[in-house]
């Protein structure tokens, strides 16, 4: 990929948590770094957020839980996107996730999980990375 | 390890740099007389309980009575839930907030797939009548102060249905009724039809002004919890964004009321917004003081109200979750008790206090123990409570409080102009506000700018900072409900369930009263999912809000 291509994400809220202060600064954060970024919001259907990141090409899916239900959400989504044919694309997870549950997420295939108090800027650079692939 | 010299010095000789308040109003480093203007102390101080009421709601403050001490608790099933109730109380918490998960919030069932991993995670899962009975088994209904948190208003009447069961007078049951659809879209997008459908009020928002209205006409002992504060906290708004937003919102509840031949005195002396206590000591102690008195003002001037009891704001307050970071856990119980002074100098009639886990998980019996303590030294030892509104009269405190007034009513002002609270709720111009604020913040901790010990400033490698005990609601206990709940549904005698949710439905869709109704389908043993569903489908929306379920009939 070039460096004048546009990483292209999708940031979402699935579920019935409604917490949405951190996806939108995540969302603000990743366009200012010069990412295309679809935002759509909370409480989403699998299905939709699977079809919009087919429809846009998407390279990452960055995912938002404060209120729990992110284990069987997150397989659910995962086994979605496979279904899809799109397992290529990168997951990342953010929000109120439990340390033992962080090795579960990633053992799924999350590729990077972001507690509280993470830095806005190292967020976006790992998503940097994981779209560009190993440098 | 080694000691840098040049930072010791740093440190020895470092000034404190903030020179504004957290919502930005601008700080000098001392205040006098000269700062203070015209202010009048017997016009706009007065005494505690004398109009403007800047000084407390009541003439002896808390040697009249002590603020309560409320819990916010909600966790795995009703019978697990009632043991962690009955240990607060006994621990000393005399108010209690009884939260629901996520699916008595959406309306969903507990089998459907979007149901998946929420049950009794967020709150104690509520799905029926039953499960209320179940969570306050033996708790005395007219003494403990409970206030339902659920986004209808399922689980209040749930509980006056719990209450009337058990023998009760109604009219003496205590209750802080928590009026979600006046608020919930502020903070809930995808939820809007607790409030909204088709650009006007929904049935389940018309359920919710029709329950408001039963409790001003039969049941004095309970009050409206009408807007939250904190949630609008929570969202980024400032100390002046919701302090207007406080009033916005019971300006329009007040005109919703007067619709129904509802008096401002009558409906205004039952109603109790929730404020936030956040980082700034002096701003939040500020913020009660100017509210309460810019509260009096405007239903004074605007509303022509003259009740004593209506002019006397009762707030109750919460030191945000959002206070407590995940880094060096611990230092939350500071911070927390440093927030919660605030609001006992503030003068405030309830408090909650976040516990020091609240970004792990939902808090442990332990960590709720502490934020009970914590309550209890305010109470007891610090000598907080003794003296009412003891920074009153306080060059510094007066002119935050005079300009606090000043901004929150020209926001007021500019609200009503544009419409008023609902209307700016519906367009989801409350919404841009705060999420426009919360940007800003969030900048201001990425740069450093806003430091959070822990965070961006004293922060430990991730190794070395242990996460304390978590909770997490016993698998086995939820297994068992989830068993018993369907063997519940599955087996009702469903002619009587079906048709409850048909009157229930029909009178939503000729506007009537929705109480009654409502009820009656419960008490026939209607799931929550039901009633919901039911009111969902007379605004023509889905039947489900994850549109997995048709209505079974």
């Amino acid at each position: 990929m070039s460096e004048d291509t546009r990483i292209k994400v999708i940031t979402a809220k699935i579920g019935t948590d409604d917490h949405y202060r951190g996806i939108t600064a995540v969302t603000q954060t990743l366009r200012d770094a010069g990412m295309e970024v679809v935002f759509l919001g909370s409480g989403q259907r699998i299905d939709s957020v699977v079809a919009t990141a087919a429809q846009e090409d998407a390279e990452v899916i960055g995912l938002s839980f404060l209120c729990g239900g992110h284990l069987p959400l997150v397989r659910r989504f995962l086994g979605a996107l496979q279904e899809q044919g799109l397992g290529r694309v990168r997951v990342v997870v953010g929000g109120t996730i439990p340390p033992q549950d962080i090795p579960k997420l990633k053992e799924m295939g999350v590729s990077g999980v972001f507690l509280p108090g993470a830095k806005l800027s190292e967020i976006a650079s790992f998503v940097r990375e994981i779209a560009r692939g190993p440098s | 390890m080694s000691v840098d010299k040049e930072r010791v010095r740093q440190q020895y000789m470092e000034a404190a740099a903030d020179s504004a308040t957290d919502s930005g109003l601008p700080l000098k480093s001392v205040y006098t007389q000269d700062d203070l203007g015209e202010m009048d102390v017997s016009r706009d101080l007065g005494l505690p309980g004398e109009f403007p009421y800047t000084r407390g709601h009541h003439p002896k403050m808390y040697r009249g009575k002590l603020w309560n001490i409320r819990q916010i608790t909600g966790l795995s099933t009703p019978k697990e839930y009632n043991r962690r109730l009955r240990m607060e109380i006994a621990e000393g918490a005399g108010a209690l907030t009884y939260h629901v998960d996520e699916l008595a919030d959406y309306g969903l069932e507990p089998d459907q797939p979007s149901a998946e991993g929420m049950i009794g995670v967020t709150g104690v899962t509520s799905n029926r009548l039953g499960d209320v009975e179940a969570a306050l088994e033996g708790l005395p209904l007219d003494t403990v102060s409970l206030c339902p948190a659920c986004t209808s208003p399922l689980l209040s009447q749930s509980i006056l249905l719990t209450a009337k069961r058990r023998g009760y007078d109604i009219s003496q049951i205590r209750l802080v009724h928590g009026a979600f659809v006046m608020w919930l879209p502020m903070c809930y997008r995808s939820l809007t039809e607790v409030t909204f459908a088709n650009g006007r009020i929904s049935s389940l928002g018309k359920w919710g002004l029709d329950y408001c209205e039963y409790i001003l006409q039969h049941l004095p002992k309970v009050n409206i919890w009408y807007f939250d504060g904190a949630s609008a906290h929570e969202g980024g708004g400032s100390a002046i964004q919701e302090m207007a937003f406080i009033l916005a919102c019971r300006n329009d509840l007040l005109r919703q009321m007067a619709e129904r031949g509802l008096d401002p005195a009558t409906v205004a002396r039952s109603l109790s917004p929730t404020v936030a206590l956040g980082q700034d000591f002096f701003e939040n102690i500020a913020k009660v003081r100017a509210l309460r008195r810019l509260w009096a003002r405007t239903l004074a001037e605007d509303f022509g109200c003259t009740d004593r009891h209506a002019l006397a704001l009762r707030v109750h307050a919460n030191v945000v979750g959002s206070l407590c970071t995940r880094q060096q856990p611990l230092v939350n119980l500071s911070r927390v008790s440093i927030a919660a002074l605030s609001g006992v100098l503030a003068g405030v009639g309830g408090l909650q206090l976040a516990c020091y886990d609240e970004a792990f998980a939902t808090p442990t019996e332990e960590a709720v123990k502490l934020a009970i303590r914590t309550q209890q030294v305010l109470r007891y030892e610090s000598g907080a409570a003794r003296v009412a509104d003891p920074l009153g009269g306080s060059f510094f405190m007066e002119q935050l409080t005079n300009q606090l007034e000043e901004e929150a009513q020209a926001l007021l002002a500019d609200m009503e102009e544009r419409g008023g609270w609902l209307k700016l709720l519906e367009n989801g111009w409350v919404h841009d506000v705060m999420r426009k604020r919360s940007w800003e913040v969030q900048q201001e901790i990425e740069t450093g700018q806003r430091v959070v010990v822990g965070v961006n400033r004293f922060a430990e490698p991730p190794e070395q900072d242990t996460p304390p005990p978590i909770f997490s609601p016993g698998g086995n206990e939820v297994d068992r409900y989830f068993q018993q709940y369907l063997s519940f549904r599955d087996g009702r005698d469903i002619a009587p369930v079906k048709e409850a949710l048909e009157a229930l439905g029909d009178a939503a869709q000729k506007g009537a009263r929705l109480v009654e109704p409502a009820g009656l389908a419960l008490e026939a043993g209607a799931t929550f999912a039901e009633v919901v569903g039911t009111l969902r489908m007379a605004d023509g929306l889905d039947y489900d809000w994850a549109g997995e379920r048709k209505a079974p009939w």
